[in-house]
């Protein structure tokens, strides 16, 4: 067996709240191969953002804390390392991508500026070399004009630029871990499919692993080998991509599978997942869908299932998987 | 940018005139005969008149104004009514020290209550915030004036440090400056926390960090950098505070500038130099907002000055 | 980070809002705050003594006694004596009368004025607007308290002035904030409704804007009641304000100051009132406006 690149094992994530203490993510375990492309798939809130921001452990505290488990990288628990040792792997072995492309640069340095900064950080170079750098990585993620961009603010930019710029910072020092978190939700759709292609290509060039966070099952199909289904702060389902579209095993994944519309499935409306999250606070003693479940049993609202191997490509959570019963809706 | 500044000159103008148009109207806004007033209650009916006439008081209201107006453009304010001797030359022996102890007071603001701020705002909640922030509130509730006799007492009188007031060399400015400067500073400090506090929950510290920058240099360069936009604006107008305060710190520390001439003013009724003093720190308190409000676009690279 | 953050905030928030009343949140919010709660305690103690100052003050303020001139602090006289060897404690006591009336009348006085332009003008908006905004840059030309000189060099010194000239430098402060809140709120959709029920302007000004605009300008308010008495302080200290032998605190220090060297005690306490008075107020300022949750500028 190979080593994983990552292996996070049992995070535990806990927010201090004005009505006490809160665990937004529950005994979450996956690992990541040298190479591959992991998605984590959810509803806004379900604790995918929070697990990508522990993972470089830049949640912010207070009120968020890793109350448990591990994060190993290369089988280093980053979880024990000094804030120095982190300043290094930071940007260097692990980077990240945002959201917000538009939020995400800072408005008052230039492009060039920002990502020599990265470069300086992790690399013995001089100034001059580090500009020379940052013009390949910008020419590299399909920057027209990079020494000009260079002296660009990022006002100056498109949304689409701006992600590129991210994607050129995060991948100037060649990370072993790229996170993404959202990266395309707040681009256009052609933009979207732009930034995905960009990312698919720099991945085969570099053999970066790359760790997807998204709520859009459309982007998982086109980047994801393997993805993370979690709801309400735990992972209810974890399969390879092709698995997971063809056979979804929990009912929760079901319904998000059944919420995308298709071209050659005719329907008046989009069928949706009946009600909302369970606040934090207040988490049912038994499956954390069960309130939601169009399938649920007596034994759902009782006993919380454990995650478990199914198929040889497939774990889900779910009492009726556990017993071969068909998750299908 | 320097279009910019060219037509924030000119619009300028018109407030400037209506402030002139407001001062010159000072002294017919006194209740009673300005002629009998500068004459002097013991004048008789023959002296009014010559006062009157050698005033042009006599003449159409606009074209005392005209008369004010033009003489003042050309530094002309008259004669003082109580020295005698020309206004424009008491000012201008007056006018560098005032600006020597505001200059010297922001220096002090600024590096103190950035300071303060940026503590504040990086240890928030904990004892050294609660402490900066309680300081800053402090310095904005305490009187300047009790403040200057307390640094007197303690560092002039009781440790004979520094010279309790006068001047001479920068050793005379430094209790001055701090007592004028220190409810500035509180008032920054704040400014700087909260403004600070926001802009460390932006998505760009959030990446800076990703990068693996030091914490150091995520507050310092890439936080406070931003914040400190807003701060410069605030710092400005703060800055008109100072011109006002100095009249207060001048007459505790006897210090020879125009807020000490402005009271002898008030107080003998001296009005062709209160006209001349409101003038020059009307027209000091709008050059200075300008200069802020260039620096804020140098700040902002999201400003185009010269659109 | 947002995103990571809204299961927690819509948590809580989804759980409280339906019990809560927007007074009954402000209340809750206010006694959070300890330094807050300490403020209005030392506000209303103010009060208090504004009231009954004079009745328990221990020895006539202004009578000289000249067999006990500049005594340090004792049993008897618990702040000493000044120059005319009159008691500074009861002096002090006497101030806060003084000191409270020319704070509240001023900054009352100054708010009322500027409510009426800053309601009127960003109700109406078009020239009168223009007009009002210019007055206002005009008034600001004036930087801090060389407003307050010059009205002072106008009107003659003595405290009925310094009230208006506080009150006047004061109008085009509330003038900005209720120009601007009444801008914010007139595109509400119930402005909106009660114009098209055919409501007089009047009407919609009194009794739609203007309570919505009177939280915050009850907050500056109390923040400028503080600033209002360090200028009328600062007045008086520079001889402008209050003359002897009225026992008002600015003109107490500038006196004391003169026997700072032998008697510090007689600056000392006039001070020390002003700086917890403005301390007060300014901090229950600031804890109002916390708690009313809104995003002023200082």
């Amino acid at each position: 067996m190979t080593q994983n690149l990552l292996n996070v094992s049992e995070l535990e994530i806990s927010f201090k709240t004005e009505s006490g203490t809160v665990t937004a993510v529950a005994g979450v375990s996956f690992a990541l191969q040298q190479g591959e492309t992991l998605g984590i798939v959810g509803e806004s809130g379900c604790g995918k953002s929070v697990t990508s921001l522990s993972l470089m452990r830049l949640l912010p505290n207070p009120p968020g804390r890793i109350s448990g488990g591990r994060i190993e990288l290369n089988g280093r628990n980053l979880l024990e390392l000094s804030e120095r040792e982190m300043r290094d792997v930071r940007g260097n072995a692990i980077s990240m991508i945002f959201q917000e492309p538009m939020t995400s640069l800072n408005p008052v340095f230039t492009i060039g500026r920002q990502i020599d900064e990265a470069i300086l950080l992790h690399k013995s170079v001089s100034k001059r070399e580090a500009r020379a750098l940052t013009i390949e990585i910008l020419k590299k993620v399909g920057i027209p004009r990079p020494e000009q961009i260079a002296k660009d603010y990022p006002h100056q930019l498109s949304g689409g630029m701006r992600q590129r710029v991210m994607i050129a910072m995060a991948l100037v020092c060649e990370p072993q871990l790229l996170i993404a978190d959202e990266p395309t939700t707040a681009l256009d759709v052609t933009i979207q499919a732009q930034i995905l292609d960009l990312m698919d290509r720099l991945k085969r060039e570099t053999g970066t692993s790359i760790l997807l966070i998204t709520h859009d099952l459309g982007v998982v199909a086109e980047m994801c080998d393997r993805v993370l289904v979690m709801y309400a702060g735990q992972v209810v389902e974890e399969a390879s991509a092709e698995a997971l579209f063809a056979e979804p095993k929990h009912p929760y994944t079901v319904g998000l599978l059944n919420s995308i519309p298709h071209a050659d499935r005719k329907a008046d409306r989009l069928p949706s997942i009946a009600g909302s999250v369970p606040s934090l606070t207040e988490m049912p003693n038994g499956c954390r869908f069960a309130p939601r479940c169009p399938v649920a049993i007596a034994k759902c609202h009782q006993q919380n299932p454990a995650l478990v191997q199914v198929t040889e490509q497939h774990k889900a959570r779910c009492w009726l998987a556990q017993e071969g019963g068909e998750a299908r809706v | 940018m320097l279009v910019y500044i060219g037509r924030r000159l000119v619009g300028m103008v018109p407030i400037l005139l209506v402030v002139a148009v407001v001062i010159f109207m000072f002294l017919h806004l006194i209740p009673g005969d300005p002629a009998r007033l500068i004459a002097g209650t013991e004048a008789s009916l023959q002296d009014v008149e010559n006062v009157r006439q050698s005033l042009g008081l006599d003449l159409p209201i606009w074209k005392q104004f005209w008369l004010f107006f033009s003489r003042a453009i050309q530094g002309d304010f008259g004669m003082s009514y109580r020295t005698h001797q020309p206004v424009f030359a008491m000012i201008s022996e007056r006018f560098w020290p005032t600006l020597e102890l505001a200059f010297w007071s922001m220096i002090w603001a600024i590096v103190a209550g950035l300071a303060l701020g940026v503590v504040a705002a990086t240890r928030r909640g904990k004892w050294a915030d609660n402490l900066a922030m309680f300081g800053s509130v402090t310095g904005i509730s305490m009187p300047s004036f009790w403040l200057g006799l307390l640094l007197i007492e303690l560092f002039a009188v009781q440790l004979g440090w520094l010279p309790s007031g006068g001047s001479g060399g920068f050793k005379y400015v430094i209790l001055p400056a701090i007592t004028l400067g220190s409810g500035v500073a509180a008032v920054i400090a704040r400014f700087t926390r909260n403004s600070l506090l926001e802009t460390l929950r932006e998505d760009y510290v959030r990446t800076a960090r990703a990068k693996g920058a030091r914490e150091r240099v995520v507050v310092w360069s890439h936080a406070l950098r931003n914040a400190l936009i807003p701060v410069v604006t605030m710092t400005g107008l703060q800055f008109g505070f100072l011109l006002g305060g100095s009249v207060v710190v001048e007459a505790v520390f006897t210090w020879p500038g125009m807020g000490r001439l402005l009271i002898d003013a008030v107080n003998f009724r001296d009005y062709p130099v209160i006209q001349a003093e409101m003038l020059l720190f009307a027209l000091e308190f709008m050059v200075i907002n300008m200069v802020v409000d260039v620096l804020y676009a140098v700040l902002n690279p999201q400003i185009r000055l010269d659109r | 980070m947002s995103q990571t953050q809204v299961p927690v905030g819509t948590a809580s928030v989804s759980k409280k809002a339906s019990v809560d009343s927007p007074w009954r949140r402000f209340i809750r919010r206010f006694r959070r705050q300890r330094l807050g709660m300490v403020a209005l305690g030392v506000v209303a103690l103010l009060l208090l003594l504004m009231a009954i100052g004079p009745a328990i003050s221990p020895f006539d303020p202004t009578e000289p006694d000249y067999d006990a001139v500049m005594e340090v602090p004792s049993a008897k006289h618990w702040f000493g004596t000044d120059d005319f060897g009159r008691d500074i404690f009861s002096r002090v006591l006497n101030g806060t009368r003084i000191s409270l009336a020319v704070g509240l009348c001023s900054v009352f006085g100054g708010a009322l004025i500027g409510m009426f332009f800053g309601l009127t003008a960003g109700y109406y908006g078009g020239k009168y607007d223009g007009l009002v905004m210019r007055a206002c840059d005009v008034l600001f030309a004036f930087p801090g308290i060389l407003l307050a000189i010059a009205i002072i060099a106008i009107l003659g010194p003595g405290l009925p002035n310094v009230v208006i000239a506080v009150a006047v430098f004061s109008v085009p402060i509330f003038i900005r904030i209720v120009r601007g809140e009444t801008l914010a709120l007139k595109n509400k959709t119930y402005i909106e409704a009660a114009r098209a029920t055919g409501l007089r302007d009047r009407e919609i000004i009194w009794r739609h804007l203007f309570p919505g605009t009177i939280s915050v300008v009850l907050v500056y308010l109390t923040m400028r009641i503080g600033s209002a008495i360090l200028i009328a302080a600062s007045l008086s200290f520079l001889g402008m304000g209050a003359q002897p032998p009225t026992p008002e605190w600015g003109a107490m220090l500038s006196s004391g100051r003169d026997y700072l060297t032998t008697a510090p005690h007689v600056a000392m306490f006039p001070g020390l009132a002003i700086l917890v008075t403005c301390l007060g107020f300014n901090l229950l300022g600031d804890a109002l406006r916390d708690a009313l949750d809104r995003k002023l500028t200082d």
